[in-house]
Formats: structure tokens, sequence, C-alpha cells
């Protein structure tokens, strides 16, 4: 019996008290570490992939939360989608609370990681599977989507603080403030110096596509300083009294900036033309090489892209293709009157108050109405006259009735030109979407692109392109010096490529001022330029506060040739208040964690 | 004969059978199968019976030695009451009984010179000389004095006299909790125990249980369930104690402040379930055969509104958008979608194709449906070996109609087992051993798609939408993806689950008495090792579904049929738990002392789990110490400490200390007190720190990294897709438990020679250090919710009162009424949830009870396009006449986020709850009522979602009666009007508002039974010792505000409705 008992108490205690060590150990279960991270190559090159992926994918402007909502507010295009989060901006529907908290928290928690990898990545032995150049090279990207990403927050909350090491949970994290404009600027003009000296020249491996170049850091450098001298920040009268701890947040205006501006822009021409870019001239085509500049991945035009990038050629694509239901983003009637005819006139200088437009009488060649009895490779016979005869980059870009819209793509290729009004092919249905202009996007779609049967090609989405730079260097020179050689020479060299006339010589800066700016708005279009173009050139308050056009897409029993579906049909009238809207509100909560973080002014 | 000695049959049934006087008539009574059942049980436990006369050294004879008779005994009171469980014992041996339910005994005497020796605890003992005697009743006289000191009350880690202790602890009668039809133990508790609130949110077979919290929530992140303590370990084990078969409990008790609870270190915080098993009592076997069968209706199943009103609906719903300003009337939107006539066809049903008026609920379910429940328990033993054995069948019902021509059965059921064996060994005098052993065994099948998805569909299939079956008898095809299939076809066509549980307890445990090192002293140890399995075979297929075209009668196939699939899914835990004490209890005159030192270990595994982290072994040891002292029952000390370690924690922030004080002062034993009316009363107050360590997430001090994260594309043309890597989680070294304080003062009260007692405690708690995702740190420092990390920073605090009273009287003719009632109120509030201090101030959740909700307040709603434009503007899309109108908090003439303000007062369980019942017994017949209810409850239809019809779009989902009936109504008085106009897809009425709000208190006739007993003679005719037959509803009766759903329920709709139950049963005692 004892026996018994000294077993059971014994089970008991072996079970029980026994101090067998580690009993509260936790088992180990292939946890990495931070150190263990960045003693491996592949996961170091994994963390980087995970810097990358806080790039927005600003292809995709259509559902909500779009990363990229500028395009549908901007006074070139309406997005035609009621959960669109452009529709709330556009009708003043939005406030510190309602938009804009994902953008701020996905970009600084980009920015954060940047930080861990630039802290540890030292940490990584340079071995057959990352060499020294190689981690060199990495350490200047995280440079650079780190500098990316603070310029992404400045172009459209202002004066953001900046972060450029982590902060530890037991640091005073409150003790951050939003830092004055100019420095900011002067942080992203350094860190693209220092990431410019640790990028090739040009990406050689095709693997690597995607990656920045040199030239790719001095194009954003070049960008800030643009806008930097540009007058939403250069002085900006509404915000001299803003501060943040009593320091100013916007500096006094200092005509200066433009050079700068001038001389980043050229030096970034000068890299990318030594390096091997060039501007994309491959068709004789004027219209179709402007559209394969952005279908043709990674062309030697391209300073820097992302592959995919949220692109979906499905919501631009006109509801009379196979299962095509979601033709949503549509351009406007008032970028469509800003094209140029091909001859380099402007036909269309604005509205009158019953809404028809006011002609320009040196548009010798455009008529409004009637209709074409020639056909052309872009449209049939027929098609009404505002469409005939304009600037090639208009083919390319917009959608419009009469056009000859994938007639020759590989698959299915439709034999029916495009009709918008109410009851055609491509027009409003009882139910289901519609493009609400009469319009929908050409430019960035691919002619290839087919729902049923599914043909999707391979898309990205240019961030910066040689393009740009050549209109940055002419925009800042002539604020600097006025309209001088260099001026004419690069905005002709755009509109060469794009196949249309050279500026009239002559020209004042002024009359060279709005040449740009119009240059910028269509060379430019849908590329999300012009939302922040009219901000930062202040013109937002008219652009933006204006009545938007489309055609009447929604009466019914018309035709093509019926006038009174062309007729310029106000969509709505936007909504911009310019005492708060020309920056974003930092988002409320945002505020309410740290108080010292000024909001913009009247949000 | 040989047959009957081999098996060692009860004695006094072998004598039976012997002497050839079985009568016809219980051998009718028992059928076939019963006997079959009895014969099978007993035998083992009679093998285990015999074991003592071998113990004994006597051999053992079933030949009745002749001088020897049967003494039919019955023990009382002095009121005549009989006194069931009362030891009587043959002086000079170790033979004896213990008196049935009925206070009735049977006892063999060896000879007429024997005399017998009655005990009772709480009555004096009393040896009664035999002599010729056949049939005695034996009265005796009670004790008080010594029954009220030695009362004992189970705690944590041991027992305690009831009197002297000074914890608060809720316990509940066994016998009122087992008469419940429920086979989910929470239900039958509903009500009995001050201290602790339940609320049962589903009646689905097997997930019927109810949420239990003891003195309401206090935590705001961690769990609020309290720790289940089954027999001495932890045994919450999946829903094991839920599905514990309610025959088998011995006592069930709930420790609820303190000085109770911090044994359990970092397990205690949320208050302490207690339940032991019966165990074997010395004497002949005894056997209780417990059968009852029950119909099931479900209790407020969702009404809604029929085809020809739905159809009206949208016609109306067309007219009020006509209504609203700048809307062109020619629009065809806007135009009635039916004619009069076509109206009138889903009115009268003339074309159920075309024009389809479906009820589906009554498609779906059954009016009602039936439940099982059978239980066999034994028990008996000698000095040496005690048994009890239990077995538990149960067969439960679900509410489901089927198809006839269905292969496989669709309906719910659950066919259930329970068994359990307590054994207890004195192996010698001082050492004792016991193994106790229970398991569950349960086969369940259920429809094919799971709860929620039927009572989705449920909700999404309007009476219009589709008929129920096409005329040839096939699916037909819903109208779009979500709706493919209807709920008819849903439940019945689309395959079925079975579902297999198994659960194996089992208990080790062993005392060794050590009086002879030093009296009082003694060590204990206690091993259990517990399996869980449920193993899930889900068969899924779907029926081809057409298109059926009334008027051409085409059919068009839609979707091709899919073969019956298997997919399987199987969840496995064990838990082995070890704990080994030392006791010490002993009085030195007027001084008693009492102590406890208590080592133990637990683990804990989730065996198939997908993740890596949930697969590791949950660790846990502890220890706990215990000092009392009492001088004189009067004045009672108790100081006690757990110290417990997880390996939750980092190395170095593992252990933790939780220690309590606690005094009690009883004033009625003090010389000065006069009895007469107040016979007890006795004052008790404790302090103490409690933690609570179900937190949530493991590991939360280690930093993870996911090497799956988002990555990035690089290449072209060779487009290359690279994982990225990613912080998967930061880890926060100093996380810990949440630690509560908690105070409880008390007082116990007994008058009228304790015809009434009562208890009453006062308690607060400040809960602190409770686990929240850091919210005010800023987005700019980089680390997104997903990885940010925990940090004990929550605090709440809740404070209440709760009490029970009862009244119980016998009168001089035999009635016996008696009426008891529990009350709990319990408030929280939360003090500390990390919020940074909102924009605007009345949306600080600090202040604010848990689970508060931020609305709208509806002030009405929009008579006319005036009244719209002279109110302030409402954000949430263009309104119109009807819509719903809401207050401007902030004044600034608009209607936005800044206008929320927190709706309902109570957060999100009830803040009052309440039991009141009542018994009155006269000669045989027994009739007792128990109500139940809540007080203080918000009620909130979700979101609004689909209690505002058409929602998410015109023609979908299916509208309540209730809401149908108090909509605003175009043209018509709408001063009583309780919802908005109906208008598709509107925003602004669809917002989280008071519109939405109800008032969730009610009162629940919970469960009623009478009860009559056949009189002792004709038992014994039977040769048993007592019948019993009863009838007894559940939740009969329930008196609310809601009135069309259960208010009970979490949000009224889209569940399985809780049961109404009547059921009649049969209790037998040999």
């Amino acid at each position: 019996m004892k026996s018994i008992i000294s077993l059971f108490f014994l089970a008991v205690i072996l079970f029980t008290a026994s101090c067998k060590k580690g009993f509260l150990d936790k088992i180990p279960d292939g946890d990495l570490t931070l150190d263990q991270i960045f003693q491996d190559p592949g996961h170091t090159r994994g963390y980087l992939n995970n810097v990358y992926s806080h790039m927005p994918k600003e292809g995709a402007m259509v559902d909500p939360p779009a990363p990229n909502p500028y395009n549908g507010i901007s006074d070139d295009m309406e997005m035609s989608y009621e959960a669109s989060q452009s529709n709330n901006w556009n009708a003043g529907n939005w406030n510190s609370s309602s938009e804009g908290a994902g953008l701020w928290t996905d970009l600084y928690t980009g920015i954060r990681k940047a930080n861990v990898f630039l802290e540890n990545v030292s940490k990584l032995v340079p071995s057959e599977f990352a060499s020294q150049e190689r981690i060199n090279q990495w350490k200047a990207e995280a440079t650079f989507l780190r500098a990316f990403y603070h310029f992404l927050l400045m172009r459209v909350y202002g004066p953001v603080p900046i972060m450029d090491k982590t902060v530890g949970l037991d640091e005073d994290y409150l003790k951050f403030r939003r830092q004055p404009i100019d420095k900011c600027v002067d942080f992203i003009v350094a860190e693209c110096d220092k990431a410019a000296t640790g990028l090739l020249p040009r990406v050689a491996d095709p693997a690597d596509q995607g990656r920045p170049s040199k030239a790719t850091a001095l194009a954003l450098k070049a960008r800030a300083l643009l806008y930097m001298a540009s007058p939403l920040w250069n002085g900006n009268p509404t915000y001299s009294n803003f501060t943040s701890d009593g320091v100013r947040l916007f500096p006094d205006a200092d005509a200066s900036r433009w050079q700068t501006a001038a001389t980043a822009a050229k030096a970034c021409i000068d890299q990318s033309l030594t390096a091997g870019y060039k501007l994309y001239n491959n068709n004789p085509d004027p219209s179709l090489n402007y559209q394969e500049l952005f279908w043709k991945n990674f062309n030697e035009e391209v300073l820097f892209a992302i592959i995919g990038g949220g692109v979906d050629d499905g919501y631009a694509e006109p509801r009379g293709f196979v299962d095509a239901d979601f033709g949503l983003i549509s351009p406007t009637q008032n970028l469509v009157d800003a094209y140029e005819t091909k001859e380099g006139v402007q036909p269309v200088l604005g509205y009158n108050a019953d809404n028809t437009p006011i002609l320009n009488p040196d548009a010798v060649t455009y008529a409004d109405d009637g209709q074409t009895a020639t056909a052309t490779s872009n449209y049939v016979a027929g098609t009404r006259g505002m469409y005939v005869n304009r600037d090639p980059r208009f083919y390319a870009s917009i959608i419009f009735t009469g056009q000859k819209y994938k007639w020759t793509r590989t698959t299915n290729p439709r034999s029916t030109p495009i009709q918008f009004w109410r009851g055609g092919f491509d027009g409003r249905l009882a139910n289901g979407h519609y493009a609400e202009t009469g319009y929908l996007l050409k430019k960035i779609g691919h002619p290839d692109f087919s729902r049923t049967p599914r043909v999707v090609p391979q898309r990205s989405w240019i961030f910066f392109r040689l393009g740009e730079q050549y209109l940055n260097y002419a925009e800042a020179l002539n604020e600097a010096q006025g309209p001088v050689g260099d001026v004419y020479t690069y905005v002709n060299l755009i509109r060469t490529r794009a196949g249309m006339p050279n500026l009239p010589a002559g020209l004042s800066k002024d009359q060279m001022r709005e040449r740009i700016r119009h240059e910028r708005r269509i060379e430019l279009a849908f590329e999300t330029h012009r939302f922040f173009d009219t901000r930062r050139w202040k013109i937002a308050e008219v652009t933006d506060n204006a009545i938007i056009y489309g055609l009447d897409v929604q009466a019914t029993g018309y035709n093509m040739s019926s006038d009174a579906f062309y007729k310029r049909t106000p969509l709505e009238k936007r909504v911009f208040d310019p005492s708060k809207h020309y920056l974003w509100p930092i988002p409320q909560v945002e505020i309410n964690k740290n108080p010292k973080l000024v909001q913009n002014l009247n949000w | 004969m040989h047959f009957f000695t081999k098996f060692r049959l009860p004695d006094f049934v072998v004598r039976k059978l012997l002497n050839g006087n079985f009568d016809r008539v219980s051998l009718a009574c028992m059928s076939p199968a019963f006997l079959l059942l009895f014969i099978c049980c007993t035998a083992p436990a009679s093998v285990m019976a015999a074991t003592n006369f071998y113990e004994n050294g006597n051999t053992y004879s079933p030949i009745i030695n002749s001088a020897s008779f049967v003494l039919h005994g019955t023990v009382v009171d002095e009121k005549d009451q009989t006194l069931p469980g009362a030891t009587v014992v043959l002086k000079g041996s170790k033979n004896g009984a213990t008196t049935d339910i009925n206070g009735k005994f049977i006892l063999e005497i060896p000879t007429e010179q024997d005399s017998i020796t009655v005990s009772f605890v709480g009555y004096k003992s009393r040896t009664v000389f035999v002599g010729s005697n056949r049939t005695m009743t034996i009265k005796l006289e009670s004790d008080e004095e010594n029954q009220k000191l030695n009362e004992v009350q189970i705690v944590g880690f041991g027992t305690q006299k009831k009197i002297t202790m000074v914890g608060a602890v809720s316990s509940v009668s066994v016998k009122e909790v087992q008469k419940y039809s429920t086979p989910s133990l929470t239900n039958a508790i509903a009500g009995r125990l001050s201290g602790v609130v339940t609320r049962q949110t589903s009646g689905e077979p097997g997930y019927d249980a109810a949420k239990i919290f003891i003195r309401g929530l206090v935590s705001q992140s961690g769990s609020n369930a309290p720790l289940i303590i089954v027999d001495g370990a932890e045994r919450e084990l999946n829903g094991y104690w839920t599905n514990m078969n309610i025959q088998e409990i011995e006592s069930f008790s709930v420790l609820k402040d303190a000085t109770s609870t911090a044994v359990y270190g970092s397990r205690g915080a949320n208050g302490v379930v207690l339940i032991t098993t019966k165990k074997g009592t010395v004497g002949k076997p005894k056997v209780t055969f417990r059968t009852e069968a029950a119909i099931v209706t479900p209790f407020r199943l969702e009404d809604n509104i029929d085809g020809y009103e739905y159809a009206s609906l949208i016609n109306e719903n067309r007219l009020n958008m006509k209504a609203m300003a700048g809307i062109d009337p020619n629009l065809p939107s806007v135009q009635p979608v039916y004619t009069a006539e076509q109206l009138e066809q889903f009115k009268n049903g003339s074309d159920p194709y075309a024009y389809p008026n479906v009820n589906w609920y009554d498609e779906v379910f059954r009016k009602n449906t039936k439940q099982l429940t059978n239980n066999l328990g034994v028990s008996g033993g000698s000095e040496s070996v005690r048994y009890y054995i239990n077995l538990g069948y149960s067969l439960l019902e679900g509410m489901y109609k089927e198809d006839p021509d269905s292969k496989y059965e669709t309906n719910a059921a659950i066919k259930q087992y329970n068994f359990r064996s307590n054994i207890d060994v004195n192996l010698t005098k001082k050492f004792t051993i016991a193994l106790g052993l229970s398991g569950i065994i349960k086969g369940a099948n259920f429809p094919g798609p799971d709860k929620n998805s039927i009572f989705t569909q449920l909700k999404l299939y309007s009476p219009i939408t589709s008929a129920k079956t096409l005329p040839d008898g096939s699916a037909p095809a819903g109208p779009n993806i979500d709706q493919r299939i209807n709920p008819y076809s849903l439940v019945t066509k689309t395959g079925y689950t079975k579902q297999y549980y198994t659960t194996l307890i089992s208990n080790l445990s062993a005392k060794w008495d050590l009086a002879s090192v030093t009296p009082g002293l003694s060590v204990s140890g206690l091993l259990t090792y517990d399996v869980v399995d449920i193993t899930q075979n889900v068969r899924r297929e779907f029926p081809a579904t057409f298109r059926y075209n009334p008027f051409t009668k085409v059919y068009t196939p839609v979707q091709l049929p899919s073969p019956l699939g298997l997919s399987l899914q199987n969840e496995n835990y064990k838990t082995a738990y070890g704990q080994f004490s030392i006791d010490y209890s002993r009085s030195f005159g007027k001084h008693n002392v009492s102590g406890t030192i208590l080592g133990s270990r637990r683990e804990y595994t989730n065996v198939n789990t997908g993740s890596s982290i949930d697969n590791l072994p949950q660790r846990r040891q502890h220890a706990v110490g215990r000092l009392t002292y009492n001088f004189d029952s009067r004045y009672s000390l108790e100081a006690n400490a757990g110290y417990t370690g997880s390996e939750n924690f980092l190395k170095g922030r593992r252990y933790g200390l939780f220690p309590s004080i606690g005094a009690a002062w009883i004033v009625s034993n003090e010389r000065f007190w006069n009895k007469n009316v107040v016979s007890t009363l006795k004052l008790r107050g404790n302090y103490g720190v409690v933690g609570n360590d179900q937190i949530g997430q493991r590991f939360l001090f280690q930093s993870t990294f996911n090497l799956g994260a988002a990555g990035y594309t690089f290449g072209f043309p060779q487009v290359i897709s690279e994982n990225g890597r990613s912080e998967n989680f930061i880890g926060n070294p100093n996380v810990t438990w949440e630690t509560a304080y908690k105070t409880d003062l008390g007082m116990d009260l007994e008058l009228l020679n304790g015809k009434i007692t009562l208890t009453a405690d006062l308690f607060h708690e400040r809960r602190k250090g409770q686990l929240l995702r850091r919210q005010v740190v800023p987005a700019y420092v980089g680390y997104p919710s997903s990885i940010i990390p925990y940090a004990n920073v929550g605090e709440t605090e809740n404070k209440g009162i709760d009490g029970s009273f009862q009244f119980r009287n016998t009168t001089k003719g035999g009635l016996y009424y008696s009426i008891n009632g529990t009350f709990t109120f319990a408030k929280n509030k939360i003090t500390e949830n990390d919020q940074p201090p909102p924009q605007y101030p009345w949306q600080d959740f600090r202040g604010q009870p848990i689970g508060a909700n931020l609305g709208y307040e509806a002030i009405g709603f929009f008579k006319d396009l005036a009244d719209i434009s002279s109110s302030p503007v409402q954000t949430f899309g263009t309104v119109g006449p009807g819509d719903t109108k809401y207050r401007d908090v902030n004044g600034d003439n608009k209607i936005d986020v800044s206008d929320r303000v927190f709706i309902g007062k109570y957060g999100s369980e009830p803040q009052m709850v309440f039991g009141l019942g009542g018994t009155v017994a006269y000669k045989g017949f027994d009739v007792t009522v128990f109500f139940m209810g809540n007080g203080r409850r918000d009620f909130f239809f979700t979101q609004g979602f689909t209690a505002f019809p058409f929602r998410s779009n015109e023609g979908e989902y299916n509208v309540m009666q209730m809401v149908y009936d108090q909509r605003w109504v175009p043209g018509a008085d709408n001063t009583n009007a309780k919802f908005p106009a109906v208008r598709a897809l509107s925003q602004n009425n669809s917002q989280t508002s008071t519109v939405f709000f109800r008032n969730g208190e009610y009162l629940r006739l919970r469960n009623a039974e009478l009860g009559y007993t056949l009189p002792a003679g004709v038992a014994r005719k039977l040769s048993m010792t007592s019948i019993r037959i009863f009838a007894q509803g559940t939740n009969l009766a329930t008196w609310d505000k809601i009135k069309a759903i259960d208010p009970e329920s979490d949000f009224g709709t889209g569940t399985y409705p809780v049961s109404r139950n009547f059921n009649f049963g049969l209790e037998v005692n040999f």
C-alpha cells in the first residue's frame, strides 16, 4: 500500500513541482528577428520590396479609396461612378474626418519601413547573392523612395513632418512638427542628390525594370523644386501667417527659386540624354506614337514607372464591347474643347452663360457643328465637326462618338463607330453604368484589351518621363529668364513629336506662360499632373470652381447626327473654396493624437 | 440462479426475484430495453459494491440467511418532512444505506437484536433498536447550531465552513437547475445566481449556450468569460462545460470577489464557476431514472410582410421618390412597378410562378420539433469503495423542414451520450484515492450550409423573389449570385454536415491524512487529462436550377448540378493538469486555524491548428497560499494569494502575485445578540488583487515578421512579382495581464429561524492594464494599425450590488411554500481607452459603458419639402418627406459625423438581471414557477441594415411586419410612425440612430413545473422507492417592449431563435 501512495505522489510531484527547466519558456517556432532579416540577402531584398509596396497605384482612379482620386477632381475628368471619392470632393462634401486618412497613414508607413531598411541594411554582409554594389544600390533606392513618399505627402498636404529615422515607441513621438515647406523641399533635394550617386545611370538588367535610375532621382528633385518655385508654396500670401510653434511654414517669395528649378530640370534632362533616354518617337503616325508612349512599357522616355500600377483598362471600355459595363472614366467636354486644332489654334475659349462655347475666330479650320464627309483612320464619315482636324493627341487620348475605336485590335475587332448617345451602342441603357460626359479615357487604355474573350496586356503607370522634364524646364526657365531660346526649344520638341506646329515666335513671358500651361494640360493629360498644376499655379479656384460640361447623354431619340446630342450640357458646378481647398486637411484623428500638428487653414 | 450470482445484482433485487414476488406491474413498467440498460449499468456497479465484502473478509453469499430480514425505513425531521441523504448504518458493522430522495432506506438486518444508527448533517444522530419491526420511521432532531456551523461551501482549492468564510460566493440549488429540459447548463442557471449575468442569443441545437459574465463586463479588450473549474481543474474545454449533463452535477457555485478568486491568480479576475460532480455515498445501490420528452417550438421567428404588401411597398418606394425635390415625375424610375391587377395576383396567388408569395420561414421551419432526455444514475458503496455512475442520453432535433424525397437527412439533430463514473476508494484509513471519468459523445447532423448562410438567405429572399419550387419540382434559380438558390432549396437540397464531438475527461486524485505527523495535516494530489475532438464532415452539393417562364412554360437551365462533395474539418485539444497541496486545519479551543499551500501546472495544446503560434502548448504554473483564522465562530480573517506564471509573457515578467485579505464578523454569535428575530447576521468585507491573462493574442512580447508581406513587381518583359518582408507585429516586452482591484462588502442575514435568508454584496472593481492596441501613436511614426504594439493601458471601473433572498415555510397542515429571488446590478464605465481626445468632446468613450454606441439622435421624420428646407442640412444624400430627421448636436446647421452622440446608456450587456421564483408543495403535488428578466439594456437592430426596407436595393431583403406597420406612409397620418418612409438605398435613413434603438428590458416566465409524487405505497408496490411525474414548460411567456423579436438576442435578426419547450417526464428511484 505504501508503495502505491509513494508512486502516486511521485507522479504528482513530477508533474507539478519538478523544476523542469524552462517549462514556461516559449518553444522556438521559427520566428525571425529584425537582425536575422537583415543578415539574409533574400529577406533584405524582400524588406525593400515591402518598402516599394507603398508606391501609390495611380492607375486606380475609380474604386474608393482610390490611390489616385486626383484625376477625377481635376477639370479634365469626371468619374461616372457614384461611389468614387472624387465626387465628394467635387461637391465640396468632404472634411478632415471623411477623406484622405489612408494616404497619410500609408505613406508614412512606407517612410518608416524605408527608415528601418536604411538603418539596418549595413548589417548585410556582401556575398555572391548581394554584392556591395547591389547593397549600395538598394540603399539608394530606399533613399529615393523615402524622398518620393515625402513628396507625395507634400503635394497634397503642403508642409509635413520630416521622418528621416525610425521612432521607437518609448521615444517622445509627440515632439514632431510640420516642417516649413522649403525645409521639406531641401530635404528632398538632398536625399535625391544622395540617391543619385548610388543609382545606375539606366537600369540595364531587364529583371530590374521598375527600379529608379540616377535620372529618376534628379527628376523628383526637379519636380519638387518646380513646385517650390510655384505660387502655391513660394511666398503665398494666404499662408504668410501660417505657423507651427511660431515657425512660418511657407517662406517669403523668392523669384530665384525658378532658376534653381530650371537648373535642376536641365540637369535631369542632361543626365537622361547621357544615359540614353530620349523622347519616344518610333511611329510615324504622331497619334499612335503618343499612344505607344504609354503602353509600350519602359520605353526610352520612361524615367520611372510601376508595373501594373492599378491600371484597369476595363474602366475605360465603352459598353458596346462584349461584357463591358464599367466604362466610368469620363474626360470632360472642357478638356475636349481645350485641344488645339491641327494648326495649333485653340478653338474654344470658354463658355457663355447659356452654355454655348465661345468660339475662337482665329480657328478658321474648326467647325463646332456639322459633320465631316471624310473618314480618317481615327473616325468615320459623319463624325461631328468638333472632333475633326484636332491635335493628334486628342485622337490618342479620348474616346468620342464616331471614333473607330479598336477597329484594328487582334481579338474581336469592332466595326461600328463609338455611339455615346442614349440608346447608342455605348450610351446609357435603362440601367447600368454609362459615360456621363459622352467621352471615355483612351490615352492610358491598351488597344488590345478585351474583356471577353479575355486579353489583358501587361500595363504600367508612368511617374516620371522625360517629356515632363522638358516642360518643367521650359516653364521654370520662362519664369526665371523669360521666353529665351531654350524655352521655345523644349516646348517645340514636345509639340513636334506630337505632330503639332511650333509655337509662334515673339511670345511675351505671360503669353509663353499660358502656352506652356496649356501644353502641360494636353501633353500630360490624365498623368495626375493637372490636379497639382492647377493648385501650384493657384488657378484651381477658377478651373475647379467651374461648370463641368458633357454631352446630352440623358435624352433619348438621338443618333449620330443629332445636334442636340452634341450640345454642351452642364454636368455639375464644382465646389472649390480657395480659403482652404488648396491644401488637404491633415486627418482629424492625427490632429487629435498630436494637437501640435497644426491643421491647414480653415479646415 | 447462476446468472444472478455471476452478475451480483443488488441483493434486494435478487431477493425479489428469488421470492418470485417481482410483480407484474413493475415488469410491465420496465420496458425490455430499459431492463437491459438497467442490468448492464447496475452490473458493474454491484461488482464494485461487492468488493467491500471481500475487503472485509466476509464471504459473500447471495443466498439470504433466513434469520435476516429487510428493514424498510423512513427518516424524517421534526416536522415529518422526509430527509433524503441520511446515513443509516447497522450498528457494529460497516453495512449501511443512505436514504433516497423521499427519505426512505432499505437495509438488511441480520437479527432482531440489532440496532441501527441514523445520522444526517445538521441533525443529532440517533441509534434505534430494530426489534421485530419490518418498517420504521425514525425522527431526527435538528441540530441547528451544529448544522450551521458545519455547513460547507466549496471554494477555490478546498472547502470552507459557510458560516465563517469571508468571500462572496453564490451557489444554486442543484435540484432547481436540474428541472430544466435544456441540455445547456448556462441556460439552466439563468437568473438563479446573484452576480451572474447570462444572455442566450441562439437556440440552435449544440450552439445554444448562453453568454455568462460574473458581475457584468469589466474588460474592454480581454475576455470577460469566467474561469470554469470542474472537479478541481480548469475545464472550459471548447464548450465541454456547457454540454455537461446537468443530472451529474453535485454543486454549482460562483466565486465573485477578490478573496474567493485571488487564489486563481491571473485567471481569477472574471470570476470563477466551480462545479463538482456527484460522488457515491455509503449504502446499497441507489438508482435514479429520469426520462422526459419535450415539444420544442421556436420563440419569435421573424415575422415578415407577405407578397402583396411587399409589392405594394415597392410601389410606395416609387411614390416616395417622386415626392423628393427636383425629381422629374416622368422619370421611369419613379413610376409604379406593379399595376393594381398585378398586386391583386400577389394577393390571390392565382399564378404562384409569375407572382409568387412565399413565406420562407414557413417553408424552412417546422411548427415544432422534439427533444428527448433520459438519464440513469446509480450510486452506492461501502466505507471503503463508493461509486457514482451516470448515463445520459439526449436527442435534440432542429426545426428545419426536410424534403421528403431527399437522399439524406438535413434537419439538425443531435444525439448526445454522457457518461460519468466517479469512484472513491479508501485504500487505508488514511489514504483515499478517487478516479473520475467522464465523457461526452455527440453525433450531430446539420444542413449543408451553416446557420449563418441559411439565415442570411432567409433575410435576402423576399416573398416575391421566387417560387419555392417550379411546377416540375426542380429548384428555381434566384435573381443574382447572392440569391442563386432560395432558402428552401438551400436547407433541403445542398447537402448535409455531420459533426462528431468526443470528449474524455479524467481525474485521478488522492488524499493522505497525515494526522499521525500532526493532527489536521493532510496532503493531496490531483492529476487530470482531458481531450476534446471535434470532427466535421461537410457534404455540400448544389441542385440544378432553372429559370421558368410562367407564360411560355419554358425552362431554361441556369446552374448545372454539382455532385456531393466532402470537406473534413477537425479540431483537437488536450489538456494536462497536475496539482499538489498541503492542507492543515485544526482547532485550539476557540481558535480555529487552517492553511493551504498548493502548486499546480497546466498545459493546454490546440493540436490541430494551422497556426504555428496557436499550436504551441499554453502553459501555466501556479502556487497558492491561504491562511484562515477564526475565533469562536465570531471573527474570521483570511489572507490568501495566488502566484501565477505564464509562458505568454517575457522572461522576467512571467510571474505575478495576487494577494487578498478579508474579514468577517458573525454578529449574531455575540453574546449580546438576541436570535429570536435575526437568527444570523454576518458582515464581511475583503479587498484584493486578481489578474486576467485571457487577453487574446499570444506572445505579444515578441516581434514577428511576415515573410509573405506585400511585395513589388519588377522586370520587363519578364514580369517578376516578389513577396515582401515586413513586421507582422511589433512586440512589447512589457505586456502583462490585466489587474483587477476588487472590494466587496457583504452581509448575510437569516430571519425567523432560517425561514428567511438574505445575502447582499456591494462591490467595486477597478480593472487596470487592459491590453489595447496603442491608439495615440501618430501615423507619422509609421506603425500601421495592424502591427502597432499592444500595451496595458485600458482601465475600467465596475460597481454594483448583488443579492439573493429566500423565504420558505411549511404550515402545520403540511403545505410547503417558498419564494426565492436573485438580483444583480453591475455598472461598468471605461475610464481609459487610449483614445486621443476626440475633436468633439461628446464623442469620448471614456465615461461610457463597454459597448457604447455612437449614433444620431432621431427627432422625427420630415413632414414635407418645406420641413426639409427649413431644417439643418443632412449630409447623407438627398432626403425627402418621411426621411429621418436628426438632431443638430453642435448647432452648425449641418448634420454630419460631429452630431453623433452616445445613444443608449447601458452598453452591450444588460446592467440588471433578476430572477424570482416560488414553489408550493402539498401532499404529493408540487408547483414551481420561475421568472427571470433584464433591466437596463440597450437594444439595437444591427445598423438598421436589415430592419430598414430596401436598404441595399429596391426589392432586396425581407421587410419585418413591425417595420411595415410602423413606417411613415405618404399621405397618411404619421404621428405614430416609428420608422421612416421606405426609400431604397437611403444612406440617410440607415444611419445608426435612435430609430433602431429599443428598450431591451424584459420579464420572462422562464420555467413552470407541475409535479406529482405517487404515494409511497404505490411506489413500493412497484418495487420502487419513489415515482414522480412532472410536466413543465420553459420560456413560456415574455413581457417586453420589442415584441417582434427576442429581447435576449444580440440584435434580434438573423439567428436561430431560442425555443419554448413543453416537456413531460418521469423520475423513478429504486
